[in-house]
Formats: C-alpha cells, structure tokens, sequence
C-alpha cells in the first residue's frame, strides 16, 4: 500500500515539528504546513521516502524543496547545522525569497516590501494586509540594521520563514511564453545544468507616477465644499506627468518621431475609393438628418496601423457592465428575458469597479470614476456629441497608456476636450466659451489646462485623426443616451 | 546650437510667419512655420493641430511633407519640405501663356493629391493657387492643412467659414454646414480654369451675393430640378434665373474639348453631381498625359 508509508511520514513530520516548537508560540501555525511539505518533497526527493524523519532529517526538508533546485550535492549535504551556516547559502536566500511573497510570517517580506512598495504603493499595501497581524509578532526578534544577515544567522527565523500557513507555490518555468503572466511574482533564474540561481527579480506591475509627493496633501484636500482652484494641480507639471521630453531654456525639443503616419496604406487603396464614391454621391448634404446613410466605414477604417489602430471604443468602457451579477438571464423556449434584480447602488458599484479592476489592473481610475468623467466632459461639450465622441477616444487611449492617474484625470479629460473641439471646427467665442466650461466643470487651472494640452497632444503621438470606427461606438452611444 | 539656420522669410501663413531654411547637418532646404504659444490665449492654434495631425497621416509625393514638430517654451515650429514656388507665383511669372500639357499634368497631380486626402478622410477646405506649392521638377503639392479636417461621421457641425471665396462652392456660400470630399472638387474646378488660362481667376467674387451671381451666370440659376431642396439651405437667398450666356468653349478657350468636358463635371452647383477626384483622374482628358512636359 502506498498510502499508508505516505501518511506515516506525514505524521512523523507533524510530530517533529510540534516537538520542536518553541514556547515562545511563534511557531504554532507551522504544523498544519509541514504535511504540506512533506508532500511537496516526496514528490522528487527520493531519498527521504519511504523513511521516518528524524528531527534533523526535518529540516532538511525544508530546504528540500530548493535542494532540488540547487544542486544534488548541496541536498546530500543538506543538515541542521546546513541552516547556521550564513555564508554560500543561495538555497536559503530562495527560501526567503519565494517565501516572502505571499508568506506573511516572514521576516524577509518586510523590509523587501518596504524597499519595493516605493514604486508600487499600492500594489505593496494590497499584499501588505497579510502580514500586519504577524508584524507585531515579529517585531520582538529584534531586527539588526543589517537585516539579511539577520535573518540569516538565525535559525529560528528561518523555520517561522519556511512555517508559512499560505504558501505560494513555486512554479517552474521551463521557457517564457508571451502569454505567461508574471506580474507580481518573484523570479528566479536558475542555470540550466546545475540549477544554482543565477539572478532574482520581483516583477511589478509598471506605474509611472506612482509616486507624487504631492499626492497626499491633494488627497486631504478631496474633502467635501467647494476646493479653491489654486489648490489643483497649481504645481503639476503635464510633462513630467506623462512622461514626456519638455522644452526647457529656450531649448526646441523634435517631435518628429511621432510623424510617422499611424496606418499603413493599403495597396488597393483605389479600389476602396472607388466603392467609398459610389455611396457618397447618392447623397446631397444640404438637408441633414444624422439617421441618414451615410458612408459611416470610409475605407480608412479598414486600414491597420501601428499603435493606436487597435483602440476598441467598448473595451475600456464596457456597456455590458451595468448590471452585474445581479441579472439573471431566463433562456425558455420561445423567448430569453433578463431579469434584474434590485440591488443597493453602492453594492453595485463597487462590484462594477471589481470587475473593472480584475480586467484592468493597471489602471488606476475606476470604473465609475472614468464614467463620471465622461459625463461631465460630456456636459462640457453639449450638444455637440461628435466633439464628446472624439475626445472620449483621446481620453481612453490615454488610460490605455498608462498616463492618466489621480492627480492628473481632470487635466487628461479636459485636454481631450479642447483638442477634440479644435478638430471639429470649434473656434471664436464657441471655442472660448467651452474652454471656460471646461475650466469650471472640471476644476481645473486655465493655465495648467492650456499648457497640457500640447503635452497631451504629444503623449497622443498627434494621433488625432482616427478612423471612424474608434468614434463611431461612442457617437452611437451618446445619440441613444439622448 | 539651432539645427537649422533661417535664410530668409517666405510669407505669412494663416498662425505665423514661414521661413526658408537650411538644415546645417544635411544642408537640406527647408520651410518653417512658427507658431507662438500664448498660454493664456487659446493654446495650440487649431490651424497648427490639423497640419499636424493631418499631415501626419498623409504622406503622398502631391502633399507637402510635414518632417518635423519643434517644440519650445513659447514657441512651436514645423518643419516643411521647402518648394520653390506656389501656383499663385507661377502664374505671376507665365506673361498670359501656359503650355496646356503642363496644365494637365499639373491637373492630373492635383487630383492625385486630393484623392490620397479623401480616401484618407481628410477634406482639404482651402484650395487655392497660393496653397498649391511647385518644385523645380513640375511636381505640385497641396500645403496648408490649417483649415483641413477630418470627415466621415456626418454631422452637421461643420464650419460653413471654409474656401477662400473665389473657390467656394454654392453650397457653402448658402450655409451648408454638412459637406463631403465635393468641397474640394469644386475648388480643384476653379484651379483648373485658372490654369487654363494662364492665371486669370474664374470667379472673382467681391463678397458672397456677387459670386453666388457669378457662378450663376456662367452655370444657370440652380433649379429644384437640377438640385433638390438646395432652397433649404441656412442662408439661401433667392437669385434672378440667369441663363448661361457663354459657352465654356469661350470661358477656356484655350482647353481641349476633353478638358472643358472634365471641367464642365467638376463645376456643377448640385454638390451629389460633382466628380470625385478618383473619376476625374480616370477621365479621358488624361489619356495622353504627361507628368513631365517640358517648361
């Protein structure tokens, strides 16, 4: 039977465990997990099967599991006082280090998180709650200021280390594929023929921004009543902001990179025109109902192009997403109806905001935030739903890149605006007029808008002139929502 | 040190002023155009953002190339493909006679600049002599995109304050707001009889009223016949019936019966009516052509 040798070293294991707990309790959850590693190692370590683990032997496996990755030898060698021996010991660095993801009782995971979480401060804190309830236990070990060599010179850390109740599991990868998502993982690169870890990484996911000085004190400003202007974006700088070269000293910065044209023009070209004429002459342009047909597809439309071609108008923004698990769909025989269930708006709203969030984790707006934007640029350019549809694309392709964050979606969306009413032959009082809107509805600083809006145009590659299918989706949607 | 070096001023654009200049590394000849930012104005001139954004998009050897955007503090600059002349200066310069092979294929290049334009959604909305530049190869280019703009979803939004007035057609000088590529075609019409004879303009209205009557005189007051529903129009104004008294044989008399034909297609105040750039290209006028004819 091999069950039965299976759970007896199971037990074994436990037993060693327990036995060597320490009294001071830190040690407690540690029990449950050793079966867990016990598990994990007889899957490759061979030599431990079939025998009764010894104290000593109990360590060992723990660092089976890296012994295996590392080098037969260093498993052969593998012993208790194997963990004293702080110098040459990539095996127990790769404990650490797997470990210290999501393995809330260890040391290592503090002061890494505390040097990584200046770039991802968020993305740290989401995985930081884990570890608090352990922080207060820990905090009693006294780190050293060196705390590698803490860590390492102690044994009793390292068993709290390998004690983790929620493991992450270690996953090998054999080759990357562009598929393969690594985001929020440790790597560890290991050579090919002895397995010894060459070089460790953690990838997080890119923000740029993500760290603003200013970001606090405008947070505490968000408070309710009316916010003076000049507390809005009175320092921010649009280009530092999204990223981009500035002009400084009277020095001239070149564009020109962005003046390659974002399609590539088909080689039947004259045929596409040909079909796009027939239909234009059908129509006279003096009595003007939008309803009419129109050549909505010009044959721009089908052309393919290098970045912002693939723009889709419904994904960011998914008019699915309104109503969430709380519709039921009735599929009878004859008919399919939908029933929507009564649902608290703010339950909603932020089941929403989770859906978006798990689609998009990089973006930092929310769902209901991007739409409330919209609506107010909306509001701005009323009634002209051609200008809102433009700057709508603008201002998503934006979020798509990455360069909208909280400090500056106002600026983005307002931006958007006067570049999408400046293309559609808004000019004179109109034009002015909607700059003034944009400044009150939106909050913004006359200044900082008029002086973005050339930093935006150049973060939008001067990608102005889309084809009609990325605004199409969005006219048809605000004509409907009329 | 500045990349390029300013040799002299070429004119005034429609948002600055354009120089010629030369590049110092690649001694390349150039055109600048110089946009002043004004923070507290408008910010980027809308003329600036379509050359940009258009222009962008539209490399073709019969449009101007935009090559370069320089950005400073309070300034922004385009960088051009220089050309020796516009057309406008070139008829300056003919003393009443042109070869009429170079006003094909100065038709023809026109023609295939508008069609790169229309099939990539953009409406040119201010074709005129001036905007039409010339090398010393007989190439012609369509420059100044500041009043150009994207079409395709139709919405009556467009600006009716489009075409230097000469070569606005009818439909705009009643108000249209709501045009396609047909804008253009008329322009390219004017241009055409302007080229055949050596530079005289075809319709040199005054103001709106005196060149809708031009236009009338030589073509016939519009009908409901001829063009439906035209009396809805924003600001139509009712015209005395005028009968063409001139044939187009005396209007051009210098230009081949195909030609006349091509121009006749080109110039009809129904806007549906009007040949598009890709049909006139395909039209008979230009079985002979040649794109080089001797200067």
């Amino acid at each position: 039977m091999k069950a039965e040798p299976a759970r007896f070293r199971r037990r074994a294991t436990a037993q060693a465990f327990l036995s060597s707990i320490s009294l001071d309790g830190s040690l407690r959850t540690i029990a449950g997990s050793a079966q867990k590693f016990a598990e994990e190692v007889d899957t490759f370590n061979d030599s431990l099967a079939g025998r009764t683990l010894t104290t000593k032997e109990k360590s060992l496996v723990e660092n089976g599991r890296f012994s295996k990755n590392v080098s037969p030898t260093l498993k052969n060698n593998a012993d208790s006082s194997f963990l004293n021996s702080s110098s040459d010991s990539h095996p127990n660095l790769l404990s650490k280090f797997f470990d210290s993801d999501s393995g809330p009782s260890n040391f290592f995971s503090l002061p890494f998180r505390e040097r990584t979480s200046t770039i991802g401060s968020e993305y740290g804190s989401e995985k930081h709650y884990g570890s608090l309830s352990y922080r207060k236990r820990l905090l009693h070990h006294q780190l050293p200021d060196d705390k590698l060599q803490g860590i390492f010179s102690s044994s009793e850390s390292m068993q709290s280390a390998g004690g983790s109740s929620n493991k992450k599991e270690v996953t090998f990868l054999k080759c990357l594929s562009k598929t393969q998502k690594l985001r929020g993982q440790r790597i560890v690169v290991l050579s090919q023929k002895q397995k010894i870890p060459l070089s460790v990484f953690s990838v997080i996911p890119y923000h740029k921004f993500r760290v603003d000085p200013r970001g606090c004190r405008r947070r505490n400003t968000s408070g309710p009543g009316p916010r003076p202007l000049s507390s809005i974006n009175d320092t921010l700088d649009p280009w530092t902001m999204l990223g981009i070269e500035k002009a400084c000293d009277g020095q001239e910065v070149s564009y020109g990179q962005f003046l390659a044209p974002s399609k590539v023009c088909r080689s039947n070209d004259v045929e596409s025109l040909k079909s796009h004429t027939v239909v234009s002459r059908c129509y006279s342009h003096d009595s003007g109902s939008v309803h009419r047909s129109y050549p909505v597809s010009p044959p721009i439309s089908a052309d393919k192009g290098s970045d912002y071609t693939d723009y889709d108008a419904n994904a960011l923004d998914d008019p699915e997403l309104i109503a969430g698990k709380h519709k039921r769909l009735l599929p009878f025989s004859s008919y399919t109806t939908s029933v929507i269930l009564y649902v608290r708006s703010t339950d909603l709203k932020k089941e929403l905001n989770d859906k978006f969030k798990e689609k998009f984790p990089h973006i930092e707006l929310t769902l209901s935030k991007l739409r409330s934007i919209k609506r107010e640029m909306r509001k701005i350019a009323a009634p002209d739903l051609l200008t809102t549809a433009y700057s709508y694309v603008f201002f998503e392709r934006l979020i798509f890149k990455n360069l909208v964050n909280k400090q500056n979606r106002k600026l983005c969306a307002g931006a958007s605006l006067i570049l999408a009413a400046k293309l559609n032959d808004i000019k004179g009082e109109p034009l002015k007029h909607m700059i003034e809107k944009t400044e009150s509805i939106l909050r913004l600083n006359r200044r900082e808008l008029l002086v973005s809006e050339f930093a935006i145009l150049v973060a939008l590659e001067f990608g102005l002139h889309v084809p009609t299918h990325h605004v199409l989706p969005h006219y048809h949607r605000l004509l409907s929502e009329t | 040190m500045q990349k390029y070096e300013k040799l002299e001023k070429i004119g005034e654009g429609t948002y600055g002023t354009v120089f010629k200049a030369k590049n110092r590394e690649t001694l390349e000849i150039v055109a600048l155009k110089r946009v002043r930012l004004d923070d507290d104005d408008e910010g980027v001139p809308s003329s600036a953002l379509r050359e940009i954004c258009l222009l962008k998009e539209l490399k073709h050897k019969n449009i101007v190339r935009l090559y370069d955007v320089l950005h400073s503090d309070k300034k922004l600059t385009l960088v051009f493909e220089h050309c020796d002349q516009d057309l406008k200066k070139y008829f300056d310069s003919l003393n009443g006679e042109i070869d009429m092979d170079i006003v094909k294929s100065f038709m023809y290049q026109l023609l295939r600049g508008l069609a790169f334009c229309h099939s990539h959604n953009v409406l040119h909305r201010d074709l005129k002599p001036q905007n039409l530049l010339i090398n010393k190869n007989g190439e012609l280019k369509l420059a100044d995109f500041g009043l150009a703009r994207a079409f395709g979803i139709p919405v009556k939004c467009y600006s009716a304050e489009v075409v230097t007035l000469w070569y606005r057609p009818p439909d705009v000088l009643f108000g249209a707001k709501l045009y396609t590529t047909s804008i253009d075609m008329w322009s390219a019409g004017c241009i055409f009889a302007e080229m055949a004879n050596a530079g005289r303009p075809l319709f040199p209205g005054s103001d709106v009223e005196d060149q809708l009557k031009r236009i009338f005189k030589l073509l016939g007051t519009p009908t409901e016949e001829t063009w439906p529903k035209f009396v809805h129009l924003p600001d139509y104004k009712p015209f005395p019936i005028y009968h063409p008294s001139m044939s187009f044989a005396q209007v051009v008399p210098k230009l081949s019966s195909k030609g006349r034909d091509l121009l006749q297609r080109l110039l009809v105040c129904n806007p549906s009516q009007r040949l598009e750039a890709e049909d006139a290209m395909a039209h008979s006028y230009f079985s002979d052509l040649n794109l080089k004819p001797q200067q």
